[in-house]
């Protein structure tokens, strides 16, 4: 069974619970994806909203809309925002060294969950390809 | 009627975060004069006083790891440097909310302390796994084994 899903709004924190929740209907509609690609999937996801959140500029004002395709190879998501440019350092994809830094770890996270994570943009949008094949 | 504070509240029953707190952990320990016939009624209840047990619920997240953190510096600040995180009634935690377990580990330790996880669920223990914390956040399988010898 195949699916698709929308969800529009602003990069906030708030908006964070409201993807934690599409994510529960996809699986609630969806009973058939392996409950681990799903949670692993999600976190992925919400690793890299955070990250939109956090980054994002100007902040507080980006919009973003999520887009997440249930497909009978994978697991497909992307995630288009409206932020600036995002300069190449944000781009973190491995694991911090000192296991006591309290941040940098959520695109190295997503990245660990993902089989692709990619990210272009197009003209004033930036794009978030998530991709997770299942299981 | 009651205000409560939104952030400390218990479950709200509406999916949303809220993080109940426990002060002051308790040891159930049978006493010497336990009698012949089993009747253990006469039990000593001590209690730890520098040990906190802190109860996040549902999703610590970006949304909920900020008032996580603060009631973590709270509850050292207060004196009780030894915290025992119980994450059985945690659905899901980010990078955020990893972020404010290590502040919070930071924090007892730098007062003599430290902080415990105890009762972690399935998406946590992968999580700490995957960014190899769960090697400086050691797992206890309930609240009362991560309290001993600390």
């Amino acid at each position: 069974m195949t699916g698709e899903y929308l969800l529009e709004g602003l990069a906030v924190p708030e908006s964070l619970n409201l993807l934690h929740d599409l994510l529960e209907r996809v699986g609630s509609e969806h009973p058939e994806i392996d409950s681990g690609d799903l949670m692993l999937f999600e976190t992925a996801v919400i690793e890299v909203a955070g990250n939109v959140v956090e980054h994002g500029r100007p902040h507080g004002r980006v919009s973003w809309t999520f887009h997440l395709a249930v497909l009978p190879d994978r697991l497909e998501a992307r995630l288009s925002d409206s932020g600036e440019e995002y300069p190449g350092g944000t781009w973190g994809t491995s694991m911090p060294q000192d296991p006591m830094q309290e941040d940098g770890r959520g695109l190295a996270l997503a990245t660990a969950v993902l089989d692709a994570l990619d990210y272009d943009r197009t003209g004033e949008v930036n794009h978030w390809t998530m991709l997770r094949r299942r299981g | 009627m009651v205000a409560h504070d939104p952030q400390y509240g218990r479950h709200r029953g509406d999916g949303r975060p809220g993080l109940f707190r426990s002060t002051t952990l308790e040891h159930r320990t049978v006493t010497a004069y336990d009698r012949a016939d089993g009747d253990h009624r006469g039990a000593a209840l001590m209690t730890d006083t520098s040990t906190a047990v802190l109860q996040p619920t549902g999703r610590l997240n970006m949304v909920a790891a900020p008032a996580f953190k603060n009631l973590v510096e709270e509850t050292v600040a207060s004196g009780q440097t030894r915290i025992v995180v119980d994450l059985g009634q945690v659905t899901f935690i980010d990078s955020s909310g990893l972020g404010a377990l290590i502040s919070g580990l930071k924090a007892t330790r730098q007062a003599g302390g430290d902080l415990r996880i105890a009762d972690v669920p399935e998406q946590v223990m992968t999580v700490l796994r995957l960014t190899n914390l769960d090697r400086v956040l050691r797992a206890h399988a309930t609240v009362v084994d991560a309290s001993h010898d600390w």
